[in-house]
């Protein structure tokens, strides 16, 4: 399977999850169900680095969305870090850039969540 | 699968969509189109295919055609199957939201499908194919489409 998952906890309800590959209809149930389990772990904020991500199609997207809701129900949130312009350009012309906050870096993303 | 230099044939079945992906990368690379509009072409071909597996009911041993072209600057996709009709370029789809005002799943494949190309028209065939034509011109689309 070309992709790979890594969760790190930062602190208390706060983690970050690393994906490397492609996120398409192969893979997105298996992100979906890390993410899942992330969650389950307490982890209600999360900064999902798709810096590694090559590709992203609709049920990636649909991926991120479930989360988002998942952590909403515990006021929590999900950020990502995304520099690639062609996987940003989908979160734009999707309108999601204005629903997830996106960030270059995770020393970027660390200090918004610290900000609040 | 069966495959010439422009042309492929899909068995329905999501393991073979990675293959038309590829297919059309490939195909798009050759034509000189830029990366980001290979990885527009690939998520459109990938949106389109995945659309006519879920919803054509031609069942697991159906399957469709993809023929790629390259003229004049202009890239173009077409693709036939013999599913159930459905006119995908009238539906815009886009995020939609709960009554709670929670957004939802779904709903974006063909809003990426509109924004990626730069034309698409459909036509039902009185022989029963759907038909399906997707263009791109090169440098036609910008990150604010």
């Amino acid at each position: 399977m070309d992709i790979k998952v890594d969760k790190r906890k930062v602190e208390e309800g706060l983690g970050i999850v690393d994906i490397l590959g492609e996120i398409d209809v192969y893979t997105s149930s298996w992100v979906k169900e890390a993410i899942a389990e992330f969650i389950k772990e307490g982890n209600y904020n999360i900064i999902i680095n798709l810096e590694g991500v090559r590709y992203i199609d609709s049920t990636g997207l649909g991926v991120l969305i479930g989360a988002l809701k998942r952590v909403k129900e515990h006021e929590g949130s999900i950020s990502l870090i995304c520099t690639n312009p062609q996987i940003k350009k989908i979160f734009n012309i999707t309108g999601l850039s204005k629903i997830f906050a996106i960030y270059k870096s995770e020393e970027e993303a660390l200090a918004a969540h610290k900000e609040g | 699968m069966i495959m010439s230099e422009n042309k492929i044939t899909i068995r329905c079945g999501r393991n073979n969509l990675r293959r038309l992906r590829l297919f059309v990368a490939d195909n798009a690379e050759k034509c000189g189109l830029d990366q980001s509009a290979i990885h527009d072409l690939s998520v459109v071909a990938e949106e389109i295919g995945y659309n006519i597996m879920k919803y054509g009911e031609m069942g697991e041993s159906g399957e469709f055609d993809v023929e790629v072209s390259c003229e004049g600057g202009r890239f173009s996709m077409i693709f036939r199957d013999t599913g159930i009709p459905f006119d995908p370029t009238g539906y815009k789809g886009g995020l939609t939201f709960d009554s709670e005002g929670n957004l939802e799943e779904g709903g974006l494949g063909l809003m990426l499908v509109d924004k990626l190309v730069d034309e698409w028209t459909y036509e039902r065939h009185p022989d029963g194919i759907n038909i399906l034509k997707l263009y791109k011109v090169k440098g036609g689309i910008t990150d604010e489409n």
